[in-house]
C-alpha cells in the first residue's frame, strides 16, 4: 500500500476508534466491548500515523525501515517462522482433537475438527494456486 | 532440498578487506541489512541469486568468484 493510501487507511481507523469510544463510553449508546475496541483501535492506528510522519520526515529512519522491510533474510525468516507456526499450530489441534474425542466432548472436537481440516484446506488451494503461478 | 541448507562458501570477507570495506558499508550498498552480511559471511544464510549477483557486481567479480558453493 502506497504511504498516502496508508495514511488516509490509518486515519479512518483513528476517527471510527474514537467515534466507537464516545459512543461506548461518554455517550453510553452502545455496549462497552466497543469502546475498547474503538479506544485500542485509536491507540493503534495513532501509533501508525507517528510512524508514517517519522518516515516522511526523517530520511535515516526512512531509509532504515526500508532496509529492514525489504531485506531478504528477514522475509526469509518471516516466512519460516510462519510457515513453523502453521506446522505447530497444526500438529497440536490434532493433539487436542484426539484428548476431547477420548473425553468425549463431542462439541469441542467438532469445532476443532472444523478449524482442522479449513486450514489444511486453505493451505492445499493456496499450494496449488502458488505451484501453478511459480 | 532446503536450499538454505546447501553448504555455501564465500570470499566476500576475502574482498571486502580488499576493498577495505565495513559490512555496514557493503550492506548499505546492497540494500539489505547488516546481520545479513554477517549471515552470508559465516554461511549461515545463503543469499538469493538477485542478491548474490548485487554483491559480486559490487565487487566486480562473477558470481562464481565470489561464492563457492560445495555439493
Amino acid at each position: 500500500m502506497k504511504l498516502r493510501n496508508r495514511t488516509v487507511y490509518y486515519a479512518i481507523i483513528v476517527i471510527v476508534g474514537a467515534l466507537l469510544f464516545v459512543l461506548s463510553e461518554i455517550v453510553g449508546e452502545i455496549d462497552s466491548f466497543w469502546g475498547g475496541l474503538g479506544l485500542a483501535s485509536f491507540i493503534f492506528a495513532t501509533l501508525r500515523l507517528l510512524q508514517i510522519l517519522r518516515w516522511k520526515t526523517n530520511k535515516n529512519y526512512a531509509e532504515k525501515r526500508n532496509i529492514t522491510i525489504h531485506d531478504e533474510r528477514n522475509i526469509y525468516i518471516s516466512k519460516e517462522a510462519r510457515s513453523k507456526a502453521f506446522n505447530y499450530s497444526v500438529i497440536i489441534e490434532a493433539i487436542i482433537i484426539i484428548i476431547f474425542t477420548a473425553l468425549n466432548m463431542t462439541d469441542y472436537t467438532m469445532v476443532l475438527s472444523c478449524l482442522f481440516v479449513g486450514q489444511l484446506l486453505i493451505y492445499y488451494v493456496l499450494y496449488f494456486i502458488l505451484r501453478k503461478l511459480a | 532440498m532446503d536450499v538454505n541448507r546447501t553448504l555455501l562458501s564465500s570470499r566476500i570477507h576475502i574482498l571486502r578487506a580488499e576493498h577495505k570495506m565495513t559490512q555496514k558499508q557493503l550492506a548499505d550498498k546492497a540494500g539489505v541489512s547488516r546481520q545479513t552480511i554477517i549471515s552470508i559471511e559465516k554461511g549461515n544464510y545463503v543469499p538469493s541469486l538477485a542478491l548474490a549477483y548485487t554483491i559480486s557486481k559490487i565487487f566486480g567479480k562473477t558470481i562464481e568468484e565470489v561464492f563457492i558453493f560445495e555439493d
